[in-house]
């Protein structure tokens, strides 16, 4: 009987861009996925998301193929999936406490984070604002700040971040970096699958499973 | 002529399509509503409740006076019709405009006005920013956490204005014929009473809560239909309240008529 995969995706093609080589990700696991640019990452999480369905090829979540499943199945697998993206994230209308508890206390887990633990995995992640601060004011740190600290909240089964380090400073960075590590080592159980384009990444991450996932833009407009 | 007449029939398709979407939202909500209220998921329930807080509760402050107006014109031109001295009708014309006509249709012209377009213009800001998707990412669908919740909450709120505004009408209707007719309090309440039959507070009713669904369904469907640009949103804003207020008349017209068949 073959090891549990929490996700597999090989071949993969959308309009525009594809993705030619094979990832696999088990419980566990750190990856660092590198792909030729930003544009990537992004369609990639999308796909592995089931945000957009691929032109060829397959994604494979928690040993269930994407392919042809209902809404409903697709939203239940997606609980089990912390992502951290490059834009948006939030809701801006929400402050930072309701966006960081929308997760949790949308799908009843267990019990609802308490007030003591939201403010932990604030702090753990370096935010330093107020946590009734309205989202749409937060800068790029602060949204990628509470995106993680939602990530450690709902302990989700795999974390994917979408460039998760750029278009921020290196100490708004790490204390994510520090905190997503910590998440890990304290849920073996988890897999934390990093998407970027940033060929100097790796190297911050000791231990990570490094994959080249060759692709491009195509140009079959 | 043959240009006229292709650009009327491309304009009466987009509008049938755009009213079929509108059905489709309405539909797809009632069908998530009993499992909403069955999981009663605390986030669903806060947009329920601020919803219910900026159409019902800050339109009270417009729709009151707009009533009591409202009440006072109608006397005015009621007893200019039928003369002092008959207050049976002047109550009944009363109660008939206002309970199963006006006061539905002008609480839902307000609602359009002050909420319509702000439904639409948000719903299609977070389609631009992204926000839609992250909700998707998050595994909560998008219907059942931005449509349901609004579409009961603008009928709720119309449902409680429509009532306000009719004993706003009511009031000040009488209001202006004791001050100036001096029309005695029991014999306009009288009036009313014998008036305000169970069928005329049905057709309310069902207008004020069908009107609800469909500026709700129509706002949402155009702001979710808010495509990369930015200057979508106005446009998509500005055909929701127009589509609102054509659904609304429209309506209006085919429950009155099935009423007066039946």
């Amino acid at each position: 009987m073959s090891a549990p995969t929490l996700l597999t995706i090989e071949g993969l093609g959308v309009p525009h861009a594809t993705v030619t080589d094979r990832l696999r990700v088990a419980p566990g696991e750190l990856h660092v996925a590198r792909l030729p640019g930003d544009d990537l990452c992004a369609a990639l999480l999308h796909l592995i998301l089931g945000l957009r369905s691929p032109l060829h090829g397959e994604v494979t979540l928690f040993d269930t193929p994407l392919h042809g499943l209902s809404v409903r199945r697709l939203m239940e697998l997606r609980c089990r999936i912390g992502a951290v993206v490059q834009r948006g994230g939030l809701l801006a209308n929400l402050k930072v406490w309701e966006n960081l508890t929308l997760a949790s206390d949308y799908h009843h887990r267990s019990a609802p984070p308490t007030v003591d633990e939201g403010l932990a995995a604030l702090a753990r992640v370096g935010y330093g604002g107020a946590p009734m601060e309205p989202s749409g004011r937060l800068s790029l740190a602060q949204r990628k700040q509470v995106m993680v600290a939602r990530v450690l909240l709902t302990a989700p089964d795999l974390v994917v971040c979408d460039s998760l380090t750029a278009g921020i400073s290196q100490s708004d960075g790490e204390p994510l970096l520090a905190a997503l590590l910590d998440y890990r080592r304290s849920r073996p159980s988890s897999a934390l699958l990093f998407l970027t384009a940033d060929p100097s990444f790796a190297a911050r991450l000791p231990g990570a499973t490094v994959c080249e996932l060759c692709g491009g833009m195509t140009d079959d407009r | 002529m043959i240009a006229f007449a292709h650009a009327l029939g491309s304009w009466l398709m987009r509008l049938l399509r755009s009213q079929t979407d509108v059905l489709r939202v309405i539909l797809d909500a009632l069908g998530r509503l009993p499992g909403a209220v069955r999981e009663r998921r605390p986030p669903v329930r806060q947009v329920y409740l601020k919803q219910v807080y900026f159409t019902g509760l800050e339109s009270l402050k417009i729709v009151l006076p707009v009533s009591m107006a409202l009440g006072t014109i109608i006397i005015t031109q009621i007893v200019g019709l039928v003369g002092v001295g008959n207050e049976s009708l002047t109550a009944k014309v009363l109660v008939w405009t206002v309970v199963r006509e006006l006061g539905p249709l002008l609480t839902a012209l307000i609602v359009i006005a002050r909420s319509g377009a702000a439904i639409a213009t948000e719903l299609g800001s977070m389609k631009i920013n992204r926000e839609i998707e992250a909700l998707e990412m998050l595994g909560i669908p998008p219907e059942n956490y931005l449509i349901l919740p609004r579409l009961v909450g603008v009928t709720t709120a119309i449902f409680a204005l429509t009532v306000y505004f009719e004993i706003g009408a009511v009031a000040g209707g009488f209001a202006v014929a004791s001050l100036a007719w001096h029309l005695p309090f029991e014999q306009f309440a009288q009036g009313i009473y014998t008036a305000l039959t169970f069928s005329a507070l049905f057709m309310s009713a069902l207008k004020s809560v069908v009107f609800g669904m469909l500026i709700s369904a129509a706002c949402c469907a155009q702001g979710f239909s808010v495509g990369e640009s930015a200057t979508e949103i106005p446009q998509a804003a500005t055909r929701g309240v127009m589509y609102s207020l054509f659904l609304v008349v429209i309506g209006d017209g085919c429950i009155t008529g099935l009423a007066a068949l039946f």
